[in-house]
């Protein structure tokens, strides 16, 4: 997630104000926060307010963002329940994630693929297991099996990886 | 076994949302893309043998009572009929396949086949799919699958849905319990126009509500256990004891008579009826074959009856036209 003062840096510091009965939660930047901080310290109160302030009564980082490609909002998604294009579940992919684990309990697609993508499919499926069975013969110290197996994932990787390339 | 299905599930049906890789998903302010989606659909159906013909309808060419009558048919959905400027359909001649375009996704692709058949609905929508993606590709995500307008259709992009008659479990009061249990399993029940609609004539669709994370295969099996559960629900309450067997071929009886000698009747008397004569044929009570009382399910409906009404002069009403088309479909033909 993003810092929601500067929107550049991830957010890594939880602010919680309690007002009366409501609760509100930012999330900063580290950079953002020094700078409250640095006028908390200099015994500026009304500067560490008015930051303070100013962050809370920003509007979420969710309502300002726009698809790049539509110009739909995610606050228009809130309102129609319809995203705009493709892209969009990139761009609001942060929210959207939630959402539709929260709709289908469950966030990896298993169904059909469209033709071309079915080789990459399997060449996964492949690699992931090779990758277990790698792991198994390091921990049971078999590693002239784990190195095979080794060369074997890196060889797939390459096939997928010149699958996934004229896509 | 399918006969007795079929006593109880009018229809299956299998919806697929697909979108193009390189559009908006909406198209209602761009008439620019929303024709290139119907052109991409139509040549890519066209490529294909005269057996598999689709005819198009463009909406905005079409007045209201036809674009209503192919929803009666459940050859479109309400959701298009909003976007009637953009909207079109393309529909293969025995119905059992059309191909929304420009409804809140490019292309809804149904397969709608008669009784429980759910894998077969399924084959058909998925190779009108291979057809269709042969000219341009989906909007395709390896993580998320199919993406869709709508976050509730992202993965599958599919929906697998029964028809069922239930007058019994309805007439019982069963149906509060039995959309709470559906609801537990991930499972939807509607009414027969889909989302927001009336169980009218106690007609319900029961449909998947997950579409990412599983299988079509898996949501066709869950979708038919289900079903199948219903079917033995409804059908054990239609075994009743001598008593209440008379008071059901009454209603059933009563029904029948209606149909058959009214001059007049509304939709919604008309769904009632029609809910007992399905009933009556369905047990063999009435000497009516059951696909002459589907057949009554479209032809009946209002937009059916207003066509018919402006074919005839004679007729003054709606609602007398309707009697006109229950009751040619049901006397024997000598009378």
């Amino acid at each position: 997630m993003l810092c929601e003062e500067c929107q550049k840096n991830s957010a890594s510091v939880v602010i919680t104000v309690m007002t009366g009965n409501e609760t509100t939660t930012r999330h900063l930047c580290q950079g953002c926060v020094e700078k409250m901080e640095k006028s908390f310290a200099k015994g500026d109160m009304s500067s560490f307010l008015s930051s303070l302030l100013s962050i809370l009564s920003k509007q979420p980082k969710e309502e300002t963002v726009k698809c790049d490609v539509c110009g739909l909002s995610y606050e228009e998604f809130q309102n129609s329940g319809k995203l705009g294009c493709a892209h969009c579940y990139e761009v609001f992919s942060d929210q959207l994630k939630p959402l539709l684990l929260r709709v289908h309990g469950r966030s990896q697609h298993a169904g059909r693929v469209p033709r071309g993508h079915e080789q990459t499919r399997e060449l996964e499926q492949c690699i992931e297991v090779l990758k277990t069975r790698m792991d198994q013969a390091v921990l049971a110290e078999n590693f002239e099996e784990a190195a095979s197996l080794r060369d074997e994932i890196r060889s797939l990787m390459e096939n997928l990886n010149a699958e996934v390339k004229p896509q | 076994m399918n006969a007795q299905n079929d006593q109880i599930v009018v229809t299956s049906r299998v919806r697929l949302a697909r979108n193009y890789h390189d559009l908006p998903f909406s198209n209602i302010d761009s008439p620019t893309n929303a024709q290139l989606c119907i052109d991409r659909a139509k040549k890519a159906l066209d490529i294909f043998p005269a057996a598999d013909h689709f005819s198009l309808y463009l909406l905005r060419e079409m007045n209201k009572m036809d674009q209503l009558s192919l929803m009666e048919q459940h050859l479109i959905s309400r959701d298009l009929l909003q976007h009637s400027d953009v909207g079109a359909a393309l529909v293969r001649d025995d119905s059992h396949v059309s191909v929304m375009v420009n409804e809140e996704d490019h292309l809804r692709i149904q397969a709608m086949l008669k009784g429980l058949a759910l894998s077969d609905a399924a084959g058909l929508a998925f190779d009108a799919e291979d057809k269709l993606s042969s000219v341009c590709d989906f909007s395709f995500d390896k993580q998320l699958g199919y993406l869709t307008a709508c976050p509730t259709n992202t993965g599958t992009g599919m929906r697998a849905s029964l028809m069922l008659h239930l007058p019994m479990l309805t007439r019982f009061k069963q149906m509060g319990n039995v959309t709470q249990t559906v609801a537990k399993l991930g499972l939807t029940i509607r009414g027969i126009y889909g989302e927001g609609s009336e169980a009218l004539g106690d007609l319900y669709q029961v449909s998947n509500q997950v579409t990412l994370g599983r299988t079509e295969n898996e949501i066709i099996e869950a979708v038919t256990a289900v079903g199948q559960q219903l079917i033995d629900m409804e059908n054990a309450l239609r075994q009743r004891s001598d008593k209440e067997t008379l008071e059901l071929e009454d209603g059933v009886w009563r029904s029948y008579g209606a149909l058959l000698y009214a001059r007049q009747m509304d939709s919604g008397e008309f769904m009632e009826n029609w809910s007992n004569l399905r009933l009556g044929a369905a047990i063999g009570i009435l000497p009516v074959p059951l696909s002459t009382v589907d057949e009554l399910l479209t032809v009946a409906q209002d937009a059916h009856a207003k066509k018919f009404k402006y074919s005839d002069a004679t007729l003054i009403t709606t609602d007398q036209a309707r009697c006109v088309v229950i009751q040619a479909k049901l006397k024997p033909k000598e009378e």
